[in-house]
């Protein structure tokens, strides 16, 4: 009699707990399957250094490497976490097919890996961004009135770029939904260059980037270092150096999958983002 | 008869004393009254003894946004003077050739726009949106990365939006054509608001650009 209420009284409240949050709490919160993007491709080498090197081989190499760590890492093997990468060839992707990838392999974190480049020749250090949405929020308030008008006139020569305008608002409410996880990894990203690459931390900066938007999970676009430093494109041609970005970044992801995993209530203090 | 003349004189004379009173005393009571009003017109007086109000200044002072030469995530504004055209495009239109041409030697700083990129044409509409169309020296001159992406686009947009309130958002065209990105990373298939991050310099930026220098010095 009384086990049966306690019983009852427990699934009430189980299911109450289930239901206040979002539908992240509905299944435990785990992270499975990271997405790797390597930045650029193909005809499209992104910067290039004074010796040459080209962006688009760099995150290549960087993200071949972080894949086989992350498939050969005791920890994440036991846990059946996946790795996808966008493009493991030098082929061009748009960038809409890499989001796009990321979203269909139904990932729970993407990384999108880039190198800096800068007329200034000395910059150098690690930067982190994740998308802004101040511009967006602007522009989708700006489209929505532009949407209101155009009903009551009934025209329908704008449609097609109505339909286009409102697809790019949706591509950025899907990654608002994840912007506080999504400054939470650039954090831990951060700290880990900071501490493993010795690299100036320039710190986790915000922009409206087009890599980002639509991609339906945390999302982040790292920028390891400048390959127009001519002392860092040295060290960016070395296997080893490429090396110890990789582990950076895996390390970044164990954290991150350990405290969402942790269950904190939180993952991102509040004020945090924007 | 004489009497009666002499009678129509001297009325002819007093009505005439009577009026030239009348007419001093008018004349005071003006005199006093005009001291006020002179009291009261004397500053417009001396406003209008500036410059004719009807003219207006020949050149406007403006900024433009060019990269700071030590950090490469930093915008400086650098004066400039442009034609007080009637309308605002044509301001508009004058400033942004003014930061295609890029600082002088003297100013120290970068310019933000690969050479040989030209303003093919500049229209403002009605909702704020400032429409400008570049040829494709802009994509395909453009050094590449993300800072210095960041430092085109902003310094183009940051220029307008500061300089024209009435400009609140800016779309950058490339041959009359929507494009997604300069160099791969910034979106620009959509108008893009002022980005105050890029310009307002915090202490800490202004520490971190001395240690970029110190920097420079050790490589």
């Amino acid at each position: 009699m009384n086990r049966a209420l306690i019983a009852f009284l427990a699934l009430i409240s189980i299911s109450a707990v289930a239901a206040v949050p979002d539908d992240n709490a509905l299944r435990a919160p785990q992270v499975r399957t990271i997405v790797i993007d390597p930045g650029h491709g193909g005809s499209d080498q992104g910067s290039i250094g004074a010796g040459g090197l080209m962006e688009k081989d760099v995150t290549l190499a960087v993200a071949l490497k972080l894949r086989d760590l992350i498939s050969s890492d005791p920890d994440l093997r036991r846990d059946n976490v996946r790795v996808v990468l966008t493009r493991d060839d030098d082929i061009k992707l748009s960038l809409e097919d890499r989001a796009a990838k990321a979203n269909s392999e139904d990932g729970d974190l993407y990384i999108s890996i880039h190198i800096n480049s800068h007329q200034v020749r000395s910059a150098y250090g690690a930067e982190t961004y994740i998308l802004s949405l101040k511009a967006s929020d602007e522009h989708a308030r700006n489209v929505a009135q532009v949407e209101n008008e155009a009903m009551g006139l009934g025209n329908s020569e704008n449609d097609s770029a109505e339909s286009d305008d409102l697809k790019l608002i949706l591509f950025d409410v899907i990654q608002k939904k994840y912007i506080e996880e999504s400054k939470f990894v650039a954090d831990v990203i951060q700290a880990e260059f900071h501490g493993n690459l010795q690299s100036r931390d320039r710190g986790v900066k915000q922009a409206p980037f087009r890599v980002l938007k639509g991609v339906a999970m945390p999302a982040v676009l790292v920028e390891v270092d400048y390959i127009s430093n001519p002392g860092k494109e040295q060290l960016l041609r070395t296997d080893a150096y490429r090396t110890r970005i990789a582990e950076s970044l895996l390390h970044a992801i164990k954290e991150y999958k350990r405290i969402k995993e942790s269950g904190r209530p939180s993952i991102a203090p509040a004020g945090s983002g924007r | 008869m004489s009497t009666r003349n002499m009678l129509i004189i001297a009325a002819a004379m007093l009505v005439t004393l009577a009026a030239v009173v009348i007419a001093v005393v008018l004349t005071l009571g003006d005199g006093s009254s005009g001291e006020r009003a002179v009291h009261v017109i004397k500053p417009r007086e001396s406003e209008e003894a500036e410059p004719p109000s009807f003219e207006v200044p020949q050149q406007l002072e403006m900024v433009v946004f060019f990269q700071s030469p030590r950090r490469p995530d930093l915008l400086i504004p650098a004066r400039r003077a442009v034609f007080n055209t009637i309308s605002l495009d044509q301001q508009a239109d004058q400033l942004l050739q003014k930061l295609i041409q890029g600082p002088s030697p003297s100013e120290g700083l970068l310019a933000t726009v690969p050479e040989g990129t030209t303003l093919q044409r500049l229209y403002l509409a009605e909702d704020g949106t400032a429409f400008v169309v570049f040829n494709r020296a802009l994509v395909e001159r453009h050094q590449g990365g993300v800072s210095g992406e960041l430092m085109t686009v902003y310094s183009i947009v940051n220029t307008l939006c500061v300089n024209f309130p009435s400009i609140r958002r800016v779309q950058i065209l490339i041959e009359g054509a929507e494009v997604e990105t300069l160099a791969g990373h910034v979106d620009i298939s959509q108008p893009l608001g002022l980005n105050e991050e890029l310009f307002v310099p915090t202490p800490a930026a202004a520490d971190e650009s001395e240690e970029e220098e110190s920097a420079e010095q050790v490589q």
